[in-house]
């Protein structure tokens, strides 16, 4: 259903009695039934919520959330939001379903107001056991018909309007990905006040609530009015010819929760309050319907352990729409419409320029000022009934930023998403990751603490060794608690790693993210390898087999090295290739190192090898210098790690391959002359048939560019090589000599650029190597004049000026 | 449309005459104070539309609408507005429509350079009177700013940042009290209300005369971004070559013509450093290659074809145009381009007569 479907018109009523469907207390002295329709976290709800709690005051709330979580109420009062209610599967961990709670959400709101009044809290929707059963049920059903599941509807169980979000496919969620600006329209059932407003013009539902809502009633009669809509809507949506997935399970959920109802009214509870998503309101409103087809529908549900736990939350986590976030997008800002009653658009520029100013940037309260007006004008232009959070935004970018991007951004990820972190007292229930890591750490006599500490590991011992494991698996599990201080990849051959360890906060999310791949630290961090790798591109599979290596996980590196493979098999860009052959060659040679050997490594590097062999003539055809020359680079590097193979057969088609691009005629000189230096230092060719090589590529036939690149490339590895070689410089002084003046122009910087890099003491060896081969050769000829000592001659004309001055200052005199 | 054919380029308030006129007739809404239209209508206006009575009103500016109701906004307020971003991101283009919608008239105008002086903002003097009879309000010459305060209309000045500094601080008083004193006569020029300043500065020439913070401050800035799809920017392409044709008797490219793809897909990589579907990394040019520039290279190439070639627009008419666009320096552009064509050009199917015509073009 789109959001053009929602009925504009006065909304009719569907049963001859208003109120026994719109949740206002039926006209009798039984007892009493307060159904409060909510939108997920919204802060115009939550306000509400809290306000009719306090009206109401009633006996026992009941909340839309997994009925398994009752235990966990107790630990309200020492939760600091923004919480989650965390759910995993036992059996498979990555089967997880959240409940993230922000202080401006109802739930919360309801929860609280629970702990403060010391009344109890019921969850009333389906057990999260149930829901991950019936989930994979569906998943499993689904696999069998071979029907692509989509993605959006399946990722949320038990129906699409649970405030819930979960995680059935860790591999689908991208991790870091930010919540898109403007969310998608949500459909009627799964933000149906969003619909409302959406159908009344407001793209920000928060303000239309407050503006249409909120301000004109009472809260109670707020909640009723919104029933009333409610009822309204989902009597259109029973047209809607398309049914969404998951309708089945709504039935289900609605059914367990009209039971926890019936079950809280057998109690003899006289007031009782239920907080629910908006849609499920007029399915809980007394009177309610017969109990036993209810309890038909829920007889026999399947079910899977599960253990639900509190973890710590971050606002920006809040934000994310996909995966498990709440799909707010802003909830800093909802947080500062909860929070503040009265002037909201100037107090919110308030705290935007005290921050700004906290960036060293001048912002005066005449630019808070300007910023409101322009923000209340941004307004009125666009049709707003109130300033909405994408005016306040244009606003700040407009009149604060001086038009920035960035510092807007800035803003943005600091004040509208926020950088909230919240926090779970000692003593909940701790996630099975959380308790294996906090074990290992005490085996290997290691304190999680926020001061940092530096530590050094020799990898020798068993307990470097285990540490360093531990380290490089949390790495893979983004729960960065040691960070390397100096490239861990570069010192991978050697035994000795330091680390810096801190314990931050945040980290706690971190663990209770990284808890969906596994109930160990080695469990999930074989699992998350598995699932980096699914989507990873050969680079970035190098880097993975690697860092697999470091942690010690050769249960996935097979498979891993299997995926490597197959890449290599389909790369067409021999960089890449080059690039992916380099680590997993050193990755090779040093697995023996760490007491890893892995058979088939040596097997990936070789065929990687062999592929990159071939692909570089091709490759190199037709380049331009500049790209040429980087290629070249790639060769040498890669060359590096052949060295490492030692007597490998494999090593022979790579000599092979330089042995072709030294002999090619056509490609650019770059390459050809850093093949040809790689040979001779792999004393592959001999110093004499390099001669011959350079003598014949600095002939005339060849383009004095090739020339120029081909020197560049054969003393890229080093300028030693013509000062011990009176043969090959003989050669180069001849060419330079015969260079025509207009191509010297030409080729003069790339020269400059050769002898440039090379340190002093080479420089001066080459420039004394021709001086003597000058002197050789005798005096004349193209190299430079020399003396008859060998020395640099002397023109005795053009000497006598500096050498009296110089005569003067050393006190001579004439 | 265009009232008076014989100009070579009507202001946007002759050209869209009758735009204006009707969105002024069915504009039921509030406008603030001299305003021509109310500020949705403006919006409208450069935004486009239908209005109720069928009348269609073409997009000004394609672009994103709530940059456009930034500048809306700002301008209804009292402060001043200031478009900021690169050469060809149709800055001028924006201020000239706002001061034709809100004021009726977009020929207020002063054009900064390094040489302005501060009788373009202030107000200078006719010499001869001046010595002849002394000061007098007869012997005064109003700047663009001084008439646009007295007639409560909007001003623009076409790249601020050109002006030295201490003429653009003359502008701080004006903007901060909204007067303009004649010390030489005693008296002032107070501002009317629906007086406002539209700036615009490049975003490139940063740093030549920054804006004093104390000016900065009036300002509300809009960056006006590159087009941010291909899509968009081969509509705005298409759209002004047609305009510009028009005012030139040259014929008008369908929408979505290949060779204006063309054009815009090769202004696009070379810009962005990348292929558009991302696989092939550019290196960019040292020009800014703007949209401006595609929208001049289209119209060159219309011309061509009409003039010199059998009518219809091909790859030959655009390639020596794109060359002179993207090779501003000899030494270093010139070899992107060459790389750009064998790495991209040669291989792409569909272009082979185009990379034919540029192999040609560059010799």
């Amino acid at each position: 259903m789109t959001v053009t479907d929602v009925p504009t018109g006065p909304v009719v009523p569907v049963e001859p009695d208003p109120g026994a469907r719109t949740g206002r207390p039926v006209a009798h002295d039984g007892p009493r039934v307060d159904v409060l329709g909510v939108r997920h976290h919204g802060p115009g709800s939550a306000r509400a919520v809290a306000a009719a709690l306090d009206e109401l005051r009633p006996t026992v709330v009941l909340l839309e959330g997994p009925a398994d979580a009752d235990p966990l109420s107790v630990y309200v009062p020492g939760l600091v939001p923004p919480v989650a209610l965390l759910a995993t599967v036992d059996d498979d961990p990555a089967q997880a379903s959240f409940w993230p709670f922000a202080s401006f959400s109802p739930e919360w709101q309801a929860l609280a107001w629970a702990a403060a009044h010391d009344v109890p809290v019921r969850f009333i929707d389906l057990p999260s056991g149930t829901v991950a059963a019936l989930t994979a049920a569906r998943r499993a059903a689904e696999a069998a018909l071979d029907v692509p599941a989509d993605e959006d509807e399946s990722a949320v169980p038990g129906g699409a309007d649970s405030h819930a979000s979960s995680v059935p496919d860790v591999e689908h969620d991208v991790p870091g990905d930010e919540a898109p600006d403007t969310p998608a329209p949500a459909s009627v059932r799964e933000d149906p006040l969003g619909a409302l407003a959406a159908a009344a013009g407001h793209d920000d539902a928060e303000r239309w609530w407050e503006d249409v809502v909120e301000q004109r009633s009472g809260s109670l009669e707020t909640f009723a009015a919104v029933a009333e809509a409610m009822a309204a809507l989902r009597e259109h949506a029973e047209h809607d010819t398309r049914t969404p997935e998951g309708d089945e399970d709504e039935e289900l959920r609605e059914a367990h929760m009209r039971q926890q109802v019936r079950a809280a009214l057998r109690e003899g509870h006289a007031r009782i309050a239920v907080v629910c998503g908006a849609w499920h309101a007029p399915a809980l409103t007394t009177p309610l319907p017969p109990a036993a087809p209810d309890a038909r529908l829920l007889r026999g549900l399947p079910r899977v352990r599960t253990t639900l736990t509190w973890v710590p939350w971050t606002t920006a986590r809040l934000a994310r729409g996909s995966g498990y976030g709440a799909g707010v997008s802003a909830p800093g800002w909802y947080s500062h419409l909860f929070s503040v009653h009265e002037d909201v658009v100037p107090r919110w520029f308030v705290g935007v320029g005290a921050a700004l100013r906290g960036r060293d940037l001048q912002v005066s309260s005449a630019h808070v000022i300007e910023a409101s007006r322009l923000a209340e004008s941004l307004a009125t232009v666009r049709g707003h009934r109130s300033v909405a959070l994408d005016d306040v935004m244009d606003a700040t970018r407009a009149a604060l930023c001086d038009g920035d991007a960035g510092l807007t951004e800035w803003v943005t990820r600091e004040l509208v998403v926020g950088t909230g972190l919240g926090s779970v007292p000692d003593g909940v229930p701790a996630l099975p990751l959380d308790v294996d890591l906090r074990a290992t750490a005490r085996r290997l006599r290691l304190k999680l603490e926020d001061a940092p500490r530096n530590l050094d590991l020799d990898l020798r011992t068993d307990g470097g060794l285990a540490r360093s494991h531990l380290f490089h698996r949390l790495t893979l599990l983004d729960v960065p608690w040691a960070t390397p201080r100096t490239s861990t990849v570069r010192s991978s051959g050697t035994f000795r790693e330091s680390w810096t360890l801190r314990w931050q906060p945040e980290l706690s999310v971190a663990l209770a993210e990284a808890a969906l791949h596994g109930t160990t630290v080695v469990g999930a961090a074989n699992a998350a390898v598995r699932a980096a790798a699914r989507d990873a591109d050969l680079p970035r599979l190098t880097v993975l087999v690697e860092q697999t290596l470091l942690a010690d996980l050769p249960e996935v590196l097979d498979a891993l090295l299997g995926r490597v493979d197959e890449r290599a098999a389909h790369a067409g860009d021999v960089e890449q290739l080059l690039d992916a052959v380099t680590p997993i060659i050193r990755a090779h040679r040093y697995s023996d190192v760490r007491g890893t050997p892995v058979a088939r490594l040596a097997h990936v590097a070789r065929t990687m090898l062999v592929r990159a062999s071939s692909g570089i003539v091709p490759a190199a055809l037709g380049r331009d210098d500049d790209t040429a020359a980087d290629l070249a680079r790639r060769v040498a590097e890669a060359d590096a790690a052949v060295a490492l193979l030692d007597h490998d057969p494999t090593t022979d088609v790579w000599v092979r391959t330089l042995r072709t691009v030294a002999a090619h005629d056509h490609l650019p000189g770059h390459p050809v002359g850093r093949a040809t230096r790689l040979l001779l230092d792999g004393a592959r060719i001999t110093p004499e048939d390099v001669a011959e090589r350079l003598s014949r590529v600095l002939s005339v036939g060849t383009p004095v560019r090739t020339q120029a690149g081909w020197i560049e490339g054969f003393l890229a590895g080093g300028g030693l090589v013509v000062a011990h070689d009176a043969t090959l410089l003989g050669v180069l002084d001849d060419w330079l000599a015969t260079v025509p003046g207009d191509a010297l122009t030409d080729v003069l910087p790339v020269l400059r650029r050769t002898f440039g890099a090379m340190p002093a003491a080479e420089r001066r060896a080459i420039g004394d190597a021709t001086a003597r081969l000058a002197a050789r050769r005798g005096r004349g000829g193209p190299a430079a004049p020399t003396g008859d000592d060998g020395g640099l001659a002397i023109d005795d004309p053009r000497i006598a000026g500096p050498l009296a001055t110089a005569l003067l200052l050393l006190g001579g005199g004439r | 449309m265009t009232t008076t054919p014989d100009l070579l380029r009507p202001h946007a308030e002759q050209q869209f005459a009758s735009e204006l006129a009707a969105l002024a007739a069915q504009d039921d809404r509030p406008r603030p104070p001299a305003w021509h239209l109310s500020p949705q209508a403006v919006v409208t206006y450069l935004m486009g539309g239908t209005l109720p009575d069928g009348t269609v009103i073409s997009p000004k500016y394609v672009g994103a609408r709530r940059l456009v109701e930034v500048a809306v906004a700002t301008l209804a307020t009292d402060r001043a507005l200031l478009l900021l971003g690169l050469p060809g991101t149709a800055k001028t283009w924006v201020g000239e429509h706002l001061a034709a919608a809100v004021s009726g008239r977009s020929t207020l105008l002063v054009q900064g350079t390094s040489g302005t002086a501060e009788d373009a903002v202030r107000y200078g003097w006719n010499y001869a009177r001046l010595i002849a009879e002394g000061p007098s309000e007869a012997a005064l010459v109003p700047s663009p700013v001084m008439t646009a305060m007295r007639e409560a209309s909007v001003v623009r000045i076409e790249e601020l940042t050109r002006i030295p500094s201490d003429v653009q601080d003359a502008l701080i008083t004006i903007l901060s009290e909204k007067t303009l004193p004649v010390p030489e006569l005693g008296t002032e020029v107070q501002a009317a209300r629906g007086f406002n300043v539209i700036a615009t500065a490049n975003d490139r020439d940063r740093g030549v005369n920054e804006l004093s913070s104390a000016l900065r401050r009036r300002f509300n800035t809009v960056v006006l971004p590159l087009p941010a799809t291909f899509e968009e920017e081969v509509e705005i392409v298409t759209r002004r070559s047609a305009q510009l044709g028009t005012s030139l008797d040259l014929p008008t490219l369908p929408a979505g013509h290949e060779e204006i793809r063309r054009v815009v897909t090769v202004f696009r990589e070379l810009r962005s450093g990348r292929t558009l579907d991302g696989r092939t990394a550019v290196r960019p040019p040292s020009g800014s290659l703007s949209t401006a520039e595609a929208i001049s290279v289209v119209t060159n190439g219309v011309a061509l074809a009409t003039h010199f070639g059998d009518g219809a627009i091909g790859p030959d008419d655009i390639a020596a145009g794109i060359l002179g666009a993207v090779v501003k320096d000899p030494a270093g552009d010139a070899a992107v381009w060459s790389e750009y064509l064998e790495t991209v050009v040669r291989e792409r199917e569909g272009w082979g007569s185009f990379y034919a015509a540029c192999r040609e073009v560059a010799g």
